[in-house]
């Protein structure tokens, strides 16, 4: 089910009535609610799947009581690694079984070994990789005795399947997310109006922004032989707001929706193309992901304790995976060893935690080096993006070829007026709400409630006209 | 308040929708028809129901064709037309126009109905043909972000117009060079094409079903426009013995065909498959004459 559709539109309310109207004063019910409602949820897109989860949550479900029983370390350390191996195996296979089948077969027909065996017409279960790092993180938690597991199985298939955010993130924490399905949600009416708020936004990042950038950005990607290295950048730009919007919107109606029921999700982004270096990027851009890569891989690793060579090797490591970890293609891992080859220099020279605070904290607008550098590192951050979304390496590299060439000084030939003026209001609602959790949290607060709620209803009305057929989220994919 | 004010501006604005808005919407809003044509873009662009009227001295031959993702003949385009079709009439004319395509599939099992690409698209998913206006096809279908209504409706350099009696004027650059962009990329998707189209018995059976179905409110004429050159090889690799097939299904129901594909040279096209509005002209005056002729030695 997709948060822009009719389907959801009908479906949470009446989730959210059952749940504080009819569910109201019963802990264990409203849990079950919510895990019923997630498996609907799921299972409108594909109900076979719903067994995987289900086997996902059974596994983590008995290996966390079985750790917290067992007092052998070698024994924990079996347990944790058939809860890693049964969840990276269903993900692996799901996602990475053809990609390492061809590129095994490519690797022996180049030294003359041909080998017969056919590509598997695999359906990636949405979200996978989402869901599956989340409860890896409850199993490594308790491994580590940070987390006591649950013995209540309802409220932890709720907390594998929440719905707001199973298919796409914030990437949750059993930490964070798992207590609060213990304890006695009131419904606070600030709390839910600020929900919707936040939903609105997001709903505006994804049909406003992203849907109609992805409209150009398709049409320029999917022909690029046909457009000069003038437009193939406009493209890159408008894919740059396309994944941002997209992804973004998701994170903002996820956590608005898990507001409506009571629940705070961390948050997922931070307006990451206002950062100044690559490495504030990463401290705002997909922060779920970002930080379960440092807390259970990198810190592991030995993170930045070491000496260069170590700093060096853990960056890559850390960068590659998560390329992986979007999807199966050469294109991601490059897009992951670029970003750490931007990363690197900054981390050497121990400059990775420069900018900490929100650019401009103190004034309206941002001095000039601070412009400079928001505009260097975007720029870095859309060439990476060419990777990323082009169909192959060699698509990419055509693509950048034409990009730094003479033909980029010719006048482009997409300049959609009314969604660049359209993604420059986006970037100034941004930049004004640069200092909240999200950009409208607190816009217009100072302000009449009359002109208040007129900005609501003209976000609103953007959101009507600028609809287009159904999209769905990018993210998904992975 | 919030929903009332964003209902009110969507009626509003879906009350401003008309033939600008896209290239089907109005089909969907006019009124049940008496006299049709059939077919797929190369009918929707190609065929003018104000000529064929003028010629035929009538008015009331409209254009019921759209693309051969939508309206290849078939259960779903059927079931449309019976929606379409005015059941008290007697003396209607029905332009059946069709080329291997229009009876072909592109699954591997081509007879599997199941499988038939329209069966998401809008003449199966939009229940009413005949409403103005019609929310459900603006709701569920219209595939453009809402603003184009009112942006198109501003748009007088547009390239694209759905007249009321169903013709779909495209008016786009006939320079050479123009449409030879166009001409090299429609054959280069249409080789695409080839590798997966396969000649369908199962839609052939429901191409004789229509016509069946036609023949009880009127007369039944089958056409087969032209096309440039290689288009048309193109076509007939799909299914060589097409013309004999449409031939001797002109004979088992007694309607006249009018194969056009052998005078492909005479007339321009946009793209190389579609014919240009002139050229348009020319042809369904042409089609015109050859019904009138047929009814008057009836």
């Amino acid at each position: 089910m997709l948060f822009n559709s009719l389907d959801f539109a009908i479906f949470l309310p009446i989730v959210f009535i059952l749940y504080w109207f009819v569910f109201n004063n019963n802990l264990k019910w409203q849990n079950a609610l919510i895990a019923v409602s997630s498996y609907i949820f799921y299972g409108w897109w594909d109900w076979r799947f719903l067994s995987l989860i289900l086997f996902s949550t059974i596994i983590d479900y008995l290996i966390g009581i079985a750790l917290s029983k067992e007092y052998s370390l070698s024994k924990k350390k079996i347990l944790l690694w058939v809860s890693i191996s049964i969840n990276l195996g269903f993900l692996g296979f799901f996602k990475y079984y053809n990609f390492f089948l061809d590129n095994f077969k490519s690797a022996f027909s180049f030294f003359g070994n041909e080998i017969n065996s056919n590509s598997l017409d695999i359906i990636l279960p949405v979200g996978i990789s989402f869901y599956t790092f989340q409860t890896l993180s409850y199993t490594i938690d308790i491994y580590r005795g940070k987390l006591k597991p649950t013995t209540n199985f309802i409220s932890f298939a709720a907390f594998v399947s929440f719905f707001p955010q199973l298919v796409a993130g914030p990437i949750e924490r059993a930490t964070n997310l798992l207590p609060q399905f213990y304890r006695k949600r009131k419904f606070e009416y600030s709390q839910a109006v600020d929900g919707l708020r936040q939903i609105l936004w997001g709903l505006f990042k994804k049909i406003v922004i992203a849907d109609n950038c992805a409209e150009y950005a398709n049409m320029i990607f999917n022909h690029s032989d046909d457009y000069s290295g003038s437009t193939l950048f406009i493209g890159a730009i408008f894919f740059a707001f396309q994944i941002y919007g997209d992804f973004s919107g998701y994170s903002d109606i996820a956590i608005g929706t898990s507001r409506l029921f009571g629940f705070n999700l961390m948050r997922n982004f931070a307006f990451p193309y206002f950062s100044r270096d690559i490495a504030e990027f990463w401290r705002r851009w997909h922060i779920s992901l970002s930080t379960w890569f440092r807390d259970y891989l990198y810190i592991p690793l030995g993170g930045s304790r070491g000496g260069t060579w170590m700093k060096v090797r853990n960056t890559f490591i850390i960068f590659i995976v998560s390329g992986f970890w979007h999807g199966a293609n050469w294109t991601f891992l490059i897009w992951g060893f670029l970003n750490a080859l931007y990363f690197l220099p900054v981390l050497l020279a121990k400059r990775n935690r420069m900018n900490l605070e929100v650019v401009a904290y103190n004034s309206s607008l941002p001095s000039l080096k601070e412009f400079f550098n928001i505009v260097l590192t975007f720029a870095l951050t859309t060439f990476a993006w060419i990777f990323f979304r082009a169909e192959n390496v060699g698509h990419a590299f055509n693509i950048l070829k034409e990009i730094f060439s003479n033909s980029f000084l010719k006048i482009p030939t997409v300049l959609p007026f009314m969604i660049i003026l359209l993604t420059i209001f986006f970037i100034i609602v941004e930049w004004l709400g640069r200092r909240d959790e999200y950009a409208i949290e607190k816009l217009g607060f100072k302000t009449s409630r009359y002109a208040r709620w007129g900005f609501y209803m003209f976000i609103a009305t953007l959101i009507f006209l600028f609809d287009g057929k159904e999209q769905a989220f990018i993210y998904f994919q992975f | 308040m919030f929903l009332m004010f964003l209902s009110l501006i969507a009626i509003g604005i879906f009350l401003l929708a008309d033939g600008n808005s896209d290239s089907y919407y109005t089909n969907f809003t006019s009124s049940k028809q008496s006299s049709l044509i059939l077919g797929t873009s190369k009918a929707a662009q190609g065929l003018q129901p104000a000529v064929i009227n003028g010629v035929l001295n009538r008015s009331d031959v409209n254009n019921f064709a759209f693309t051969v993702a939508h309206s290849p003949y078939g259960p779903v385009y059927l079931k449309a037309i019976k929606k379409k079709i005015d059941t008290n009439t007697k003396d209607g004319i029905f332009i059946v126009t069709v080329d291997p395509y229009s009876v072909s599939g592109r699954h591997k099992d081509a007879n599997d109905v199941g499988l038939f690409r329209e069966n998401d698209k809008f003449l199966a998913t939009v229940s009413s043909v005949t409403s103005n206006p019609n929310f459900e096809y603006l709701y569920q279908e219209y595939s453009y972000p809402y603003i184009y209504i009112l942006t198109k409706k501003c748009d007088y350099i547009d390239d694209d117009f759905l007249h009321p009696d169903g013709w779909n004027e495209v008016n786009i650059s006939m320079k050479q060079k123009d449409f030879e962009v166009r001409n090299k990329s429609k054959i280069k998707s249409y080789k695409k094409l080839l590798k997966v189209y396969k000649f369908s018995d199962k839609r052939y059976e429901y191409f004789e079903k229509t016509i069946s179905f036609l023949k009880d409110y009127g007369d039944v004429y089958i056409v087969r426009l032209p096309v440039s050159t290689p288009f048309l090889e193109m076509e007939n690799s799909v299914y060589k013995e097409f013309d004999n097939k449409i031939t001797s299904t002109s004979s088992k129901f007694n309607v006249p065909y009018l194969d056009m594909t052998k005078d492909d040279k005479e007339y321009e096209y946009t793209d190389g498959n579609h014919l240009y509005k002139t050229s348009g002209v020319e042809v369904s005056t042409l089609i015109a004459k050859w019904i009138f002729n047929h009814k008057n030695f009836k």
